[in-house]
C-alpha cells in the first residue's frame, strides 16, 4: 500500500480500522439480518416490483420494508434517486450513527461506494422507445425524437453510476474525497479496500466506504436468464436489493476518539483473469502476515466455474481449509453489495474474539478481490 | 385538446406539481411560488416541464410559465413592468411582500405558481385549437 514498487504493508504505513458498520437487507438492518441469518431464514419471495413470472428464477432479495425518506433532507431529492442510492443513503446514515460519529465529524469524511450500475430504468426506456411503428430504430433522426420527447429527462441523473456516492456525501455533509467503484460484483468489497488506502495515503481520516445495489430489474433478470445463470438448480442465483457500508479508519484518530473497533484491514488485494482469486487471496493474506484465517467469507459463488476456481485457491493456500461464511442463499444475491453484505454479517457475529476474516469476492471476466480483517480491538 | 376548463387544467398542475416537488397536493396553493415557497430548482422546473408536456401534449417553454397567458417582452422594461403589475392585481394572494418592486429577469422564475402554469396553458391550447379549426 506504500507505493507502486512495494505493495506490502510497512511498519509506517498507518493502520487502518473499521468502526461503524450498517446494512440494510431484505431483513431489514444489520441486527435484523444477523438475527435471520442465524435462524437459517430466507429472505427469497416472488418478485413483487415487476412480473418476473416468465423468467426461469422468478424470486427475488427485496426490501420491503426500507424507507428511505426518514434519511432524505429534502424529500425531493429522492426523485434523483434510484433504489441502489436510496439503499446507499440510509446505510451511510446508519453506518455513521453506529460509528459513534454526527454531523459535525462529517465535513472532511469521504465516500467510496462500488455498485454494478445496472439500473438502466428499463422501464421508463422501453416507454420512450415504444413500438416502433412509425419509423426505423437506426434512423438517429427518428430515435433522437422520440427520446428526447418521451424520456423523463431526469432519466440520466437516476442512473450514473456515481449517485449513490453523491448522495451519501450530500445527505451526510461529508466533504471529503468522493469516487465510485463499478466493477461490477466485486465492486463493494473493492471500495473498502480502495478506502483503505485513500486513508493510509492520507487522502482522508474517515471514509464511508462499501457496496449498494439492485439486483431487483427486469433487463438484468433476462441477461442473467439469457447467460443461463438461472439453469443451476443446486446453487440458485437468485438476484437481490441491499447496502452494506462501513466506516473506514486511521487506528490512531479511532482512538483518539474513543471509538469501538470492530475490526483491523490487514490485507487487501484486488486482480483480473486467469487465477485472480488465487492471488488475491495470497497477497491479502502475505499483508496480513500469518496465514492462518478463522473464517472465509464467500461472495458471487453462484457461477460453476469461479466456485471451483476459489475451492481450488483455497485447497492451494491453506493445509487445512477454514470454516466458510455465506449468507447469499438466504438473502439473495445483492451484486456488488453481497461481499460488504457478508461481511457486516460477519463481523457484527464476531465481536467479542479476535478473528482473521478473509473476505473473498469474484466477478465477471474472472476479476476478484480480497480483503483480510482482523475482528475486535486491534491489539498493541 | 379543445375547450379545456380552466379549473381542470389547474387541477392537473397541481398534481404534476405536488408530485415533482415531493408534497402533499392539497400544500400547493394556485398562488405558491415553486422557487420561493417549495424550493424548485432548475432541474424540477425541467421535470415539470417534460410531465406538462406529455399531459398535455403540447409544448411548453419554460421561460413565458411565470406570466401566465401574457404575452410579454422581456427586453422592453415597460412591458415587463406591465405584466408584473397585471400579475400584481390578479395574484393578490401571492407572497409580493418578499418580491422586489422592480423586479430584474433572474427574479422572474420566482413569479412561476401553478395559477399562472394554468392560465398559460388554458391560454396556448384554446389559441392551439383555434389554429386547427
Amino acid at each position: 500500500m506504500s507505493g507502486l514498487g512495494s505493495p506490502e504493508l510497512s511498519s509506517e504505513t498507518p493502520r487502518i480500522v473499521l468502526t461503524g458498520s450498517a446494512a440494510v437487507t431484505p431483513f431489514g438492518n444489520l441486527e435484523q439480518s444477523l438475527e435471520a441469518v442465524r435462524a437459517r431464514r430466507s429472505a427469497l419471495e416472488p418478485v413483487r416490483t415487476f412480473d418476473a413470472s416468465s423468467f426461469k428464477e422468478s424470486r427475488g432479495g427485496e426490501c420491503h420494508d426500507f424507507d428511505a425518506r426518514p434519511w432524505f433532507r429534502i424529500p425531493k431529492s429522492m426523485k434523483l434517486a434510484d433504489q441502489r442510492t436510496r439503499l446507499a443513503v440510509g446505510a451511510a446514515a446508519m453506518a455513521f450513527s453506529s460509528a459513534g460519529l454526527g454531523e459535525d465529524d462529517a465535513a472532511g469524511a469521504g465516500v467510496l461506494i462500488g455498485t454494478s450500475a445496472h439500473d438502466m430504468q428499463g422501464i421508463d426506456v422501453g416507454r420512450a422507445l415504444g413500438p416502433m411503428s412509425d419509423g426505423d430504430v437506426n434512423d438517429i433522426d427518428h430515435f433522437g425524437a422520440r427520446i428526447l420527447r418521451k424520456l423523463p429527462p431526469l432519466w440520466l441523473l437516476l442512473n450514473l453510476p456515481n449517485m449513490a456516492s453523491a448522495h451519501v456525501a450530500i445527505e451526510l455533509g461529508a466533504r471529503g474525497p468522493n469516487s465510485t467503484i463499478t466493477t461490477d460484483w466485486i465492486a463493494g468489497l473493492q471500495a473498502i479496500g480502495e478506502a483503505a488506502r485513500w486513508i493510509a495515503d492520507g487522502e482522508a481520516e474517515v471514509v464511508v466506504a462499501g457496496g449498494a445495489d439492485c439486483g431487483i430489474l427486469p433487463l438484468l433478470y433476462a441477461t442473467l436468464e439469457e447467460e443461463g445463470y438461472f439453469e443451476d438448480s443446486a446453487s440458485p442465483f437468485v438476484p437481490a436489493e441491499g447496502a452494506a457500508l462501513f466506516v473506514v479508519e486511521e487506528l490512531e484518530h479511532a482512538r483518539r476518539r474513543g471509538a469501538r473497533i470492530l475490526g483491523e484491514i490487514t490485507g487487501y488485494s484486488s486482480a483480473a483473469a486467469d487465477g485472480a482469486i488465487a492471488r488475491t487471496m495470497n497477497a491479502a493474506m502475505r499483508q496480513n502476515g500469518s496465514s492462518h484465517v478463522d473464517l472465509v467469507c464467500d461472495a458471487a459463488l453462484f457461477a460453476r466455474e469461479y466456485r471451483e476456481e476459489e475451492e481450488r485457491a483455497i485447497r492451494d493456500l491453506f493445509a487445512t481449509p477454514p470454516p466458510r461464511f455465506e449468507c447469499n442463499s438466504l438473502l439473495g444475491f445483492a451484486m456488488a453489495a453481497a461481499a460488504p453484505i457478508a461481511l457486516a454479517l460477519a463481523l457484527a457475529g464476531n465481536t467479542a474474539q479476535r478473528r482473521t476474516i478473509l473476505v473473498n469476492s469474484l466477478g465477471a471476466m474472472q476479476q476478484a478481490a480480497s480483503l483480510a480483517i482482523i475482528s475486535g480491538e486491534p491489539q498493541a | 385538446m379543445t375547450d379545456v376548463a380552466l379549473h381542470d387544467i389547474q387541477s392537473r398542475v397541481t398534481e404534476i406539481v405536488a408530485d415533482a416537488l415531493d408534497i402533499a397536493p392539497d400544500e400547493v396553493q394556485p398562488h405558491s411560488s415553486l422557487l420561493d415557497d417549495f424550493g424548485a430548482e432548475s432541474i424540477d422546473f425541467i421535470d415539470i416541464v417534460f410531465r406538462l408536456e406529455n399531459t398535455f401534449d403540447t409544448v411548453v417553454p419554460t421561460d413565458e410559465l411565470w406570466a401566465g397567458a401574457q404575452d410579454v417582452d422581456t427586453n422592453d422594461p415597460d412591458s415587463l413592468a406591465r405584466a408584473v403589475a397585471h400579475l400584481r392585481a390578479t395574484m393578490p394572494d401571492f407572497a409580493w411582500d418578499r418580491f422586489p418592486t422592480t423586479p430584474a429577469k433572474r427574479d422572474l422564475p420566482r413569479l412561476i405558481t401553478v395559477g399562472t402554469i394554468a392560465a398559460y396553458l388554458h391560454n396556448h391550447l384554446a389559441s392551439e385549437a383555434a389554429a386547427k379549426r
